[in-house]
């Protein structure tokens, strides 16, 4: 694990210091970093989610992006939110994951003198309680 | 320094407490807002502030007054787009 990630995950263990954090290293040098128990409020066919993202090697570029939670997430009224409208992709380990595409359009590199990636998973769980 | 400039420097420390903003910790007053946390903390002002309680966290706005107590935690982030 590269400094940059393991800073990362540190802060992410700091952020949610209620929940489980995981990691997992891979081959390739990239580190998934799953927060377990997310809970999701109304509107949802599940109440709490594992969110994960993976870091590349090269973290904190790209930045981190997208994040995933269990297949199958979808809004109990049918409704189609378009960062999770791809909710079975396999990203080439066969497992199937919901995909959560939230993102800074304009970014190239996560800017970690300001934000944190612990502030990036409460963002996306803000959204996903909120959803527009 | 006189006494009243030493009593009222003294008040001014004592209305400031540290609290974590990313983690990072940052002194703010107890009494304090949205805004003036995440100036404090020198994150840009566009950022969306929570703070955490237990395991959630709530959005603050920047005009809601905000009593803060040592060690209260703060999240702020950036809006994120749908891509």
């Amino acid at each position: 694990m590269t400094e940059e990630q393991a800073e990362a995950l540190a802060d992410v263990e700091a952020t949610f210091r209620e929940h489980q954090v995981d990691h997992e290293e891979l081959d390739d040098g990239a580190v998934w970093v799953i927060v377990r128990g997310v809970a999701l409020g109304d509107g949802w066919n599940r109440d709490v989610v594992d969110l994960a993202v993976k870091l590349q090697v090269t973290y904190p570029t790209p930045p981190p992006y997208p994040f995933y939670c269990e297949a199958g997430l979808a809004r109990t009224d049918g409704n189609v939110f378009s960062p999770t409208q791809s909710n079975s992709v396999d990203i080439s380990d066969g497992v199937a994951r919901t995909q959560i595409s939230l993102r800074i359009q304009t970014q190239e590199r996560f800017d970690d003198g300001h934000e944190t990636l612990g502030a990036r998973f409460v963002a996306v769980i803000a959204w996903l309680r909120s959803p527009q | 320094m006189n006494a009243t400039t030493q009593n009222t420097e003294r008040d001014k420390k004592t209305d400031e407490v540290e609290i974590l903003v990313n983690n990072k910790a940052v002194s703010v007053p107890k009494h304090t807002t949205g805004a003036e946390i995440k100036s404090r903390a020198g994150v840009p002002a566009a950022f969306e502030l929570f703070e955490v309680k237990g395991n959630k966290e709530e959005p603050v706005a920047d005009d809601d007054k905000v009593t803060v107590k040592e060690g209260d935690r703060f999240i702020a982030s950036p809006s994120l787009d749908p891509s």
